[in-house]
C-alpha cells in the first residue's frame, strides 16, 4: 500500500491512526453486517451453482469498503450502486428475503423480475435502479446531486463505481459536471483490482484512481478498503464535505475481489493463486474481528451464534422465496405508459389467454 | 419421490457441461449445500452442491462425459419421504414446484414441441402467414425450439400446402384473431370500441324510456314528392330526414328540457341555447354521428344538402373533429328501411335521440273509413332523470303535427 493510502488498522487489528467516533454498538453492528454479507454471498453462489437463482456476484472481500461507505450516510440520502452494493442496502434496511425474491424475480421482487439477477436497487431505501452498463449510474448520481442543490435540500448522492468504471466516459462526464457546479455527490470506487478480467495495470497509467479527481477540481483520497474505519473516516469526511456545499470527493478503497466476477466467470484462468492468498491475509473481516475482540466488543461465541442465526434467516427467506409465485403476467405490460395504449391492452389480453403455466417455462410463447 | 438434480444453466447461457468427478458416491447421504460434482463449462469449472439433503439413490452420468443443460445428473432420496409417489403430499408438492420449475426450462425448451402445443411464431411470422393465407397451425416450424418461420410460411404459400380452408381446426386459444371453424376472434378496437364505450356509457348512467308514436305523413310525402324534382336539379337528395331536422327546432325550443344535458359531477340540467342536432350515420367501421349545426338558420335544401355532405364525409372517414361537435340533440334514421319502432340509445350526455321509421302506405281509419295513408312512426328515448313522460309525449306530438302539415310552417322561404 503506498503511503498516501489512509490506513487506521493495519492487517492485524492494530490500531496505526485517529479511529472515528463510532458508538461501542454501532462497531459491533457493523461486524455483525459484515458477517452477514459473507454468509448471503456463500450461499447465494451456492444457490446459483444448483440451478436456484440465476446469476450471483459476490462482495466477498469487499464488506468494509461496502459497510463502511454505507454507514456514512443518512437514510435521506441517495445511492447510486453498481453490481457489488447489495450490501449497502441491506445495511439501509432490505431484508435478505427481498434480495433473495430479485434473484429468482418472483413476486416477492420488489423490481417484479424487471432486472437482472443481483442487479438490485430498492427505492425504500433510496438505492436507486442501474444499468449492466459501467458508469451510467455516476451521471445519474451527479444528475440527483444537482437537482438536490437546486432544491436546497441537505441530500448528497452516493455515486459507486469499480476500478473498471474509471476509464468509462460517463465518469469523467459526471466528474467534471460535479466538480464545475460544486454538487453534493461522493464517487466512491470499489478499486478490487480487476474489471472482471482486466488488470488494473490495464486499466489506468495513473498512479491510483483518486489522483484522476485532480483533474476535475476536486479531492481524491484514497484508503485501504480493506480498514472498514479508515473507509468511515475518509467517506465521512467526503459526505461532509458535500453537505456542506463544498462539492464532490472521489473515494478510491482499495480493496479485492476474492471471488468471480460473478457466477459466470473462472478468475483462475486470469490471476494467481499467490495473488489470492496475498489478499486474503488482508481480509477486511479477520482484522476488524481483531479490533474488536482485544476491545471486549466481539467474543468468539458471538460469532458463532451469529453464523447459527443469519444460517437459519438466510434458509428461511429462501424456503419463502421459492414458494412465491412468478410475478403476475400482466406487469410485463404495466408502467411502461401512465394509461395503458390499446395495442398493449389487446396484447396483454392474449397473454393472459396463453395460459398462466407457459410463464413457469421462462420463456414467452410466441 | 427421489429429486432429480439437473444441470443447471451455471453461465449466462451455457449450453452443456463436462461432468468432471463425482464428490458423492450412490448411497452417500448428503446435505443441502453440500458439493456433489464438478462441472467443466466453455465459462467455468464449478462444483454443483445439492439443493437437498438426503441420501443419493442414483448417479446418472459418468464422469468425462458432457451433457446438455438440464439433464438429469443425479437422483437424492430425500430424508423422511417414502419412495411412493403418493407420499408427496399435495402442499409439498406446490412449494416446490417454482423450483423445479426454474431448473426445468432448458429442457423443456430443447425438446421438440409436443403434439397439440400451441404455435411458436413471432409476430411478424404472423402478420406474413395472414397476408399469404397460411394458417400457421397446419405447419411444422424449422426454427427453434420448433417455432415457425417466415420461410416455412412462404413455402407453404408456394405449394398451397396450408390454406385456411383445409387447414386441420386445431384451437390455437388466445393466438391472434382467427377462425377456427366454429368461432371467429375479432378484437374489439377503433371505433368499434369507442361505440362500444360510449353505449355502454349512456346506458350506464340515462335512465332510458322510449315513447312511441304513429304519424300520417300523406301531406308530408305528397310534399316531399312535390319538391324533389327542384331539389335534385340542385343537386340534392330530399329526404324526410331533412323535414325532421327543421320540423325539431320550434318543438325544442318550446320544451327546452330535451335540448340538454345533464352534468353528473355538479347535478345540473345543462340547457343549451344552440341548436345543434347530430344525424346517426352508418358507415362500413361502424355508427358515427355528425352534427348538423344550427338547422335553424339553414333552408330545409341546405339541411338536406348538409346531411348528405356529412355522411359522404362520414363513409370517407373524412370527418373534421367540428363537425363531430357540440350537438344537443340527435336523430337516426335507417332510411327506407326504418321498420317499425326502436328503442335508441341516448348520445351521452344529451337527453333526448329520436329515432325515424318507414313511412309507407298502410291502412289508416279517415272519417270512419279505411283508406291507404303514408302512415310512419316516431320513436323517442328520453333520459327520465330530466325529462317525464309527459313532456316527451307533448314534444313528440308536436313534432308530428308539424311533419303531418308541412306547409303550415315551411315558408317557400324555408325551403331554399
Amino acid at each position: 500500500m503506498s503511503a498516501a493510502t489512509l490506513q487506521l488498522l493495519d492487517p492485524e487489528g492494530q490500531v496505526v491512526g485517529a479511529v472515528p467516533e463510532i458508538s461501542n454498538a454501532d462497531l459491533v453492528r457493523l461486524f455483525r453486517h459484515m458477517v452477514r454479507m459473507r454468509a448471503l454471498d456463500q450461499r447465494m453462489l451456492s444457490l446459483q451453482r444448483q440451478g436456484r437463482v440465476g446469476f450471483y456476484g459476490t462482495a466477498t472481500g469487499q464488506e468494509a469498503a461496502v459497510t463502511g461507505s454505507a454507514y456514512a450516510l443518512r437514510d435521506t440520502d441517495w445511492v447510486f450502486p453498481a453490481l457489488r452494493e447489495m450490501g449497502v442496502s441491506l445495511w439501509r434496511g432490505t431484508t435478505i428475503k427481498e434480495l433473495v425474491c430479485q434473484l429468482m424475480g418472483n413476486s416477492g421482487d420488489v423490481l417484479i423480475g424487471r432486472q437482472m439477477p443481483c442487479h438490485f436497487s430498492d427505492r425504500k431505501v433510496r438505492t436507486v435502479a442501474w444499468s449492466s452498463v459501467i458508469g451510467t449510474q455516476l451521471v445519474h448520481a451527479m444528475g440527483a446531486a444537482w437537482a438536490a442543490k437546486i432544491r436546497r435540500e441537505d441530500t448528497i448522492s452516493m455515486g459507486y463505481m469499480g476500478d473498471g468504471a474509471s476509464s468509462a466516459g460517463d465518469f469523467h462526464a459526471a466528474a467534471n459536471f460535479a466538480g464545475v457546479y460544486k454538487l453534493p455527490v461522493v464517487f466512491f470506487c470499489q478499486n478490487n483490482q480487476w474489471a472482471i478480467s482486466v488488470p488494473l495495470t490495464h486499466q489506468t497509467a495513473s498512479e491510483s484512481i483518486a489522483v484522476k479527481a485532480v483533474a476535475y477540481g476536486f479531492p481524491g483520497v484514497r484508503v485501504d478498503g480493506n480498514d472498514i474505519l479508515a473507509v468511515i473516516s475518509a467517506t465521512r469526511q467526503a459526505v461532509d464535505r458535500a453537505r456542506r456545499g463544498e462539492g464532490p470527493t472521489l473515494v478510491e478503497a482499495v480493496t479485492f475481489r476474492m471471488g468471480g466476477h460473478s457466477s459466470s466467470d473462472d478468475p483462475t484462468r486470469y490471476r494467481s493463486a499467490e495473488e489470492v492468498a496475498t489478499w486474503e491475509r488482508r481480509d477486511p473481516i479477520p482484522r476488524f474481528r481483531s479490533f474488536l475482540s482485544k476491545r471486549g466488543l466481539v467474543k468468539d461465541e458471538d460469532e458463532t451464534r451469529w453464523t447459527e442465526e443469519l444460517a437459519a434467516e438466510i434458509s428461511q427467506a429462501v424456503e419463502e422465496s421459492e414458494k412465491l409465485p412468478p410475478p403476475p403476467l400482466e406487469t410485463l405490460f404495466s408502467d411502461v405508459y401512465e394509461k395503458m395504449p390499446w395495442h398493449l391492452e389487446e396484447q396483454m389480453r392474449y397473454a393472459l389467454a396463453m395460459g398462466e403455466g407457459q410463464k413457469f417455462e421462462g420463456r414467452f410463447p410466441l | 419421490m427421489p429429486y432429480d438434480v439437473k444441470l443447471p444453466d451455471i453461465g449466462e447461457g451455457v449450453a452443456e457441461g463436462e461432468i468432471v468427478r463425482w464428490l458423492v458416491k450412490a448411497g452417500e447421504s448428503v446435505r443441502e449445500d453440500q458439493p456433489l460434482v464438478e462441472v467443466m463449462t466453455d465459462k467455468a469449472s464449478v462444483e454443483i452442491p445439492s439443493p437437498r439433503t438426503g441420501t443419493i439413490a442414483a448417479i446418472h452420468v459418468e464422469e468425462g462425459t458432457v451433457v446438455p443443460v438440464g439433464t438429469v445428473l443425479i437422483s437424492i432420496a430425500i430424508a423422511g419421504e417414502s419412495e411412493a409417489p403418493t407420499a408427496t403430499t399435495p402442499a409439498t408438492a406446490a412449494a416446490h414446484a417454482p423450483a423445479s420449475a426454474s431448473t426445468a426450462p432448458r429442457a423443456t425448451a430443447l425438446a421438440t414441441p409436443a403434439a397439440g402445443a400451441r404455435v411458436q411464431a413471432t409476430p411478424a411470422v404472423r402478420q406474413l402467414a395472414k397476408q399469404m393465407g397460411v394458417a400457421l397451425e397446419s405447419l411444422t416450424g424449422s426454427g427453434p425450439g420448433g417455432a415457425i418461420t417466415s420461410d416455412d410460411v412462404k413455402r407453404a404459400a408456394s405449394t398451397g400446402a396450408a390454406s385456411p380452408a383445409g387447414a386441420p381446426s386445431q384451437p390455437a386459444p388466445g393466438a391472434m384473431p382467427a377462425s377456427d371453424g366454429r368461432e371467429t376472434r375479432v378484437p374489439l378496437r377503433g371505433l368499434r370500441r369507442r361505440i362500444a364505450d360510449h353505449m355502454r356509457r349512456s346506458l350506464d348512467t340515462a335512465a332510458h324510456f322510449t315513447f312511441v308514436a304513429e304519424g300520417d305523413f300523406t301531406a308530408l310525402a305528397e310534399h316531399r314528392e312535390r319538391l324533389k324534382s327542384r331539389a335534385a336539379a340542385a343537386g340534392i337528395k330530399l329526404t324526410y330526414l331533412a323535414y325532421v331536422l327543421k320540423a325539431l327546432i320550434e318543438p325544442l325550443k318550446k320544451h327546452p328540457m330535451l335540448n340538454a344535458s345533464l352534468d353528473d359531477e355538479r347535478g345540473e340540467v345543462v340547457l343549451k341555447r344552440h341548436i345543434d342536432v347530430a344525424v346517426a350515420t352508418h358507415t362500413e367501421e361502424g355508427l358515427t354521428v355528425p352534427v348538423v349545426h344550427d338547422p335553424e338558420h339553414l333552408s330545409l335544401f341546405e339541411v338536406a344538402r348538409e346531411i348528405q355532405r356529412l355522411s359522404e364525409a362520414a363513409r370517407a372517414g373524412k370527418l373534421k373533429l367540428e363537425e363531430l361537435k357540440d350537438a344537443t340533440f340527435t336523430v337516426t334514421s335507417t332510411g327506407a328501411r326504418g321498420g317499425v319502432l326502436a328503442t335508441p340509445i341516448l348520445h351521452h350526455p344529451q337527453v333526448g335521440i329520436l329515432g325515424v321509421h318507414e313511412i309507407k302506405k298502410r291502412p289508416a281509419v279517415v272519417d270512419d273509413r279505411i283508406v291507404a295513408r303514408d302512415l310512419g312512426n316516431l320513436s323517442l328515448s328520453l333520459d327520465h332523470r330530466v325529462v317525464d313522460g309527459a313532456i316527451g309525449a307533448e314534444f313528440l306530438y308536436d313534432v308530428i303535427h308539424r311533419l303531418e302539415h308541412p306547409s303550415e310552417w315551411l315558408s317557400e322561404k324555408e325551403i331554399g
